[in-house]
């Protein structure tokens, strides 16, 4: 599978919003506020010595797009001879790319493709008057071509960036050669063949045309410029009468530098908003969106000095205003009705538990009063960890605990808390998971409580700890995050942590 | 705020606790006074105290005889027994232990506490006599039961069924009277997965029907794996004729069974994923069915009905609860229902708030929806097992825990009358 930056942002997504795992998208909207707006939210870097690696990329999206070939009408061609005249039926050639090499530099690319063209045989018709008097093929062959092309970067009419090739593609390479049927060189073959090898020519050029403008596409779609995504969550079988609704709208800024001497850079702009869903406070506002310094990448990975092929730039703002829409949108609300907590056990922090029978399954209500914050903290290397940790605080959490007795699912504890988690994520292989490292319990207050045997302080400890359970089982419920960006030999190869940003480097 | 609810409260047999302490040491020894020898676990436990348990309430069902009495079953949890009762005008009760007690040995006052852990599931009816008949589980053996009361007194059996002896089959039985006093009994045969329907004949003998389902058997795994809500309720027309709604324990849709001439019909009436862990089906004055349900995946009390053969459904309360921030909180609401037509015709539902473990009511106005649900009883843990009675009046289990903290229920009454915001009598 193909390296591309653009590739993650679903990733970020899934990410940025864990709730994503329960919900469903929806067709996109393109309605975000401007509010919500900012810009330079993720950016994609390839650096100045990743031309190899884009013309990989491209490559193989043209494969897959099946227009690594293209074709071109080599037009009739007609003349006139001593007596005679001649034409010659249209026919048709096709160039396909064999080869592409990418440099990178200060504001252009320079792609050199090389080509190779089907060797096209032509009917060659010789005409008294309007008498078809002969008829013989004219074989054309034509060698392996260059093509050289400079893409240089532009705006759009609505100022987004994109690129195009800067002139015409250039072709180079060994001359066409034709050879006629020996019976009919007799009619004056160096005329015909002169006018057919300018016809094949012309083709050849057009269709390396056709691959100049379809190269420039895939280069497009590697860098991230068509990179344009929007669309609605709510959660799955919501019953509420209003169950809230998360937006996300993402395109390529306008403010992208796509190529410099550094490398090229696309910032993605847009953000996250939603419609409050009834279980959030009324009060509940939207985390607006900002405007960010984009990043500056560094040559080679910080700290190990290794080359890297890609580089991603993720901004704090853009993970807080995910968290803040998911929970104004309802996606952190949980009801008893969403199915029972599979292999917890709080028999042994509830003795009590046990008077009313054999405890069946246990159903959790999560209702977040407050908006989470999200905040990224360090990664404990001695434990093995190579990533940041994400810390995530929910104020104001209010939990219920429904416990199944004889066929009744009935509350045994209702507790309000303020809980923050603290997560470290872990790639291995395609995956990245998320581990509960550490939890925090404070301001924990017992809203209600059938285990009336529990004293009042064994109560809060062991509901303190059942919290830690439960976020320890809800985060096992995330399951591996899948990562497409590190298919196949793509591996994370560092972070960098700046101000308001972390930087991710991947390479080979 | 909730309505303050005026209940009478009987508290069935209450021996006041702590007359006895704790044994100590084994039988062997001795027991004190005011308990008797367990055998089996060679423990001192409490007598059966002369009349009605402490521990009663749980698989509550009761009837009103033709005095206007209210006589009931239920399983009296610390026994595993079978006990039937009568409410006395006196706000006391009078009780028989019917089964589970091991013969003439598990009498009240006996030191013999073995016996079979039957009464689950009971479900009780009256005939003209006003004698009554009940169905239960017996969950020492897995079998369904039937006990009669007759002049000569209480006659037990084990319904007859085709099913190995450790196959399982009884729970959520549910039983009716047919117009000549022979019961009718619905139940989930455990083993096979399977819904059925015995009948008693005129000669003695038991006829079994199952009923049929389409799909979903090939991967039953053969048990409930523990106990169950009602999940079957059966009402017969004036015809006589059974009509069942059950949970569809395959797909865990609401579904009705009627019995044609010589076959069953069985309509969908809602496709779930999971509602009716709790059921309640009545006919209406014109003999239209109607069933109050949970509806677990959204945490709802529904209320399905036919009216001429118009299937309608409608959530008579969704749980949704605001709090001062003005978030929505959703409690499930629905388990322990029991639907009853008033005398007005209006259904009228009894059911847990299990947020709270409060009884709560719903009666349905004249616009074709419900009134705003009213808390009937909110002390303690309270609302299970309820029996909408004529009155209206509820007759409904409650929990408290004793000074070991082992949990006792007890039944309470509720004069619904009396219920602050209580429209005109139904």
């Amino acid at each position: 599978m193909n390296l591309s930056c653009r590739n993650c942002l679903c990733f970020l997504l899934a990410l940025a919003i864990p709730a994503l795992a329960g919900c469903r998208i929806d067709s996109p909207e393109r309605d975000l506020s401007k509010a919500a707006i900012g810009t330079d939210v993720i950016e994609f870097h390839y650096p100045g010595s990743s031309g190899r690696r884009l013309a990989v990329l491209a490559t193989g999206l043209l494969d897959q797009a099946g227009t690594n070939s293209q074709d071109a009408v080599i037009p009739e061609v007609s003349g006139s001879l001593d007596c005679t005249n001649f034409k010659t039926d249209p026919s048709g050639l096709s160039v396909q790319l064999s080869a592409i090499d990418i440099l990178m530099s200060a504001g252009r690319l320079e792609a050199n493709l090389e080509v190779d063209v089907s060797d096209p045989v032509l009917t060659l018709g010789i005409f008294s008057g309007e008498q078809l008097v002969d008829s013989c093929e004219i074989h054309v062959s034509i060698p392996k071509q260059d093509v050289m092309l400079r893409i240089v970067a532009g705006q759009d009419n609505d100022q987004r960036p994109l690129i195009f090739v800067d002139g015409e593609p250039v072709l180079s390479g060994e001359p066409v050669s034709t050879v006629t049927d020996p019976y009919c060189q007799a009619y004056g073959s160096q005329v015909v063949e002169t006018a057919v090898s300018r016809a094949v020519a012309g083709a050849v050029f057009q269709a390396s045309t056709l691959l100049a403008n379809a190269l420039v596409e895939a280069l497009g779609s590697t860098l991230g410029l068509d990179t344009a995504v929007a669309g609605n969550v709510a959660r799955l079988e919501s019953a509420d009468a209003d169950p809230g609704r998360l937006h996300f709208d993402f395109w390529p800024g306008a403010d992208s530098n796509v190529f410099s001497q550094t490398g090229s850079r696309v910032g993605l702009a847009g953000g996250f908003e939603s419609t409050r869903a009834d279980c959030v406070p009324a009060a509940a506002a939207d985390f607006p969106g900002s405007m960010q310094v984009p990043a500056e990448f560094a040559e080679k990975v910080p700290g190990t000095g290794a080359e890297y092929q890609c580089a991603i730039s993720v901004s704090d703002d853009f993970l807080q205003q995910a968290f803040s829409a998911a929970w104004r949108g309802g996606l952190l609300c949980r009801t008893a009705a969403d199915g029972e907590l599979q292999t917890i056990d709080l028999a042994d922090l509830f003795p009590s538990l046990l008077a009313w029978g054999e405890p069946g399954g246990v159903r959790l209500a999560m209702w977040p009063g407050g908006q989470p914050q999200l905040a990224f903290a360090p990664a404990d290397t001695d434990a093995g960890e190579s990533l940041p940790r994400l810390s995530l605080n929910l104020p104001n959490l209010g939990v219920d605990l429904y416990v199944n007795f004889e066929g009744s699912d009935m509350r045994m504890l209702g507790v309000g808390a303020d809980v923050n988690l603290e997560l470290a994520p872990r790639i291995e292989g395609t995956h990245v998971f998320l581990d509960l490292v550490k939890t925090h319990v404070g301001e924990l207050s017992i809203e209600y409580s059938e285990m009336l045997t529990e004293a009042a302080g064994s109560l809060r400890a062991s509901a303190a700890e059942a919290l830690s359970r439960i976020a320890g089982q809800l985060v096992q419920q995330l399951g591996p995050l899948d990562v497409p960006m590190v298919a196949g030999a793509v591996n994370l190869l560092g972070f960098k942590r700046l101000e308001g940003r972390t930087l991710l480097y991947f390479g080979p | 705020m909730r309505a303050v609810a005026y209940t009478i409260s009987v508290i069935l047999g209450f021996v006041a606790a702590g007359c006895a302490s704790p044994a100590v040491g084994v039988c062997g020894g001795g027991c004190p006074a005011g308990t008797v020898c367990d055998y089996e676990n060679n423990r001192c436990v409490e007598a059966r105290p002369p009349d009605c348990p402490r521990d009663l309430g749980r698989f509550l069902s009761a009837a009103v005889d033709s005095s206007e009495q209210i006589i009931f079953s239920a399983y009296a949890g610390e026994y595993g027994d079978l006990v039937v009762g009568r409410l006395l005008p006196d706000g006391t009760a009078s009780c028989e232990y019917v089964d589970g007690t091991a013969g003439s040995g598990g009498k009240p006052g006996s030191p013999d506490m073995s016996g079979d852990d039957v009464g689950l599931y009971s479900s009780l009816d009256l005939d003209v006599f006003d004698r009554p008949h009940v169905a239960y589980f017996d969950r020492t053996h897995g079998k369904l039961k039937y006990a009669r009361k007759s002049s000569e007194g209480w006659s037990v059996v084990t319904v007859p069924h085709p099913s190995g002896e450790n196959d399982v089959y009884g729970r959520a039985c549910w039983l009716r009277l047919d117009s000549t006093g022979m019961p009718h009994i619905a139940f989930w045969d455990e083993s096979s997965g399977e819904l059925e329907v015995a009948g008693k004949l005129s000669d003695g003998r038991w006829s079994l029907e199952k009923v049929p389902l389409d799909a979903g058997r090939g991967g039953w795994p053969g048990s409930f794996g523990g106990e169950v809500g009602r999940i079957v309720s059966l009402v017969l027309d004036s015809d006589d004729r059974e009509w069942v709604a059950f949970r569809d324990v395959h797909d865990g849709s609401l579904k009705v069974a009627g019995r044609q001439q010589q076959s069953w019909m069985v309509l969908l009436v809602d496709p779930g994923p999971d509602v009716a862990n709790w059921l309640s089906a009545a006919l209406d004055g014109d003999g239209n069915m109607a069933v109050a349900y949970d509806d677990r995946s959204t945490g709802s009390l529904m209320y399905a009905w036919n009216e001429g053969g118009v299937l309608s459904r409608l959530a008579v309360n969704d749980g949704r609860v605001a709090d001062s921030s003005g978030a929505v909180r959703r409690y499930p609401v629905g388990q322990h229902c029991s639907l009853a037509f008033g005398a007005d015709g209006l259904p009228g539902v009894l059911y847990l708030d299990a947020a709270n473990l409060d009884l709560l009511y719903s009666v349905a106005d004249r616009e074709g929806g419900f009134e705003a649900p009213r808390v009937v009883a909110s002390e303690g843990t309270t609302g299970f097992f309820n029996n909408l009675l004529p009155g209206p009046r509820a007759l409904s289990c409650s929990y408290s825990r004793t000074a070991k903290g082992d949990l006792q229920a007890r039944i309470f009454l509720t004069d619904l009358d009396l219920v602050a915001g209580k429209r005109g009598v139904p």
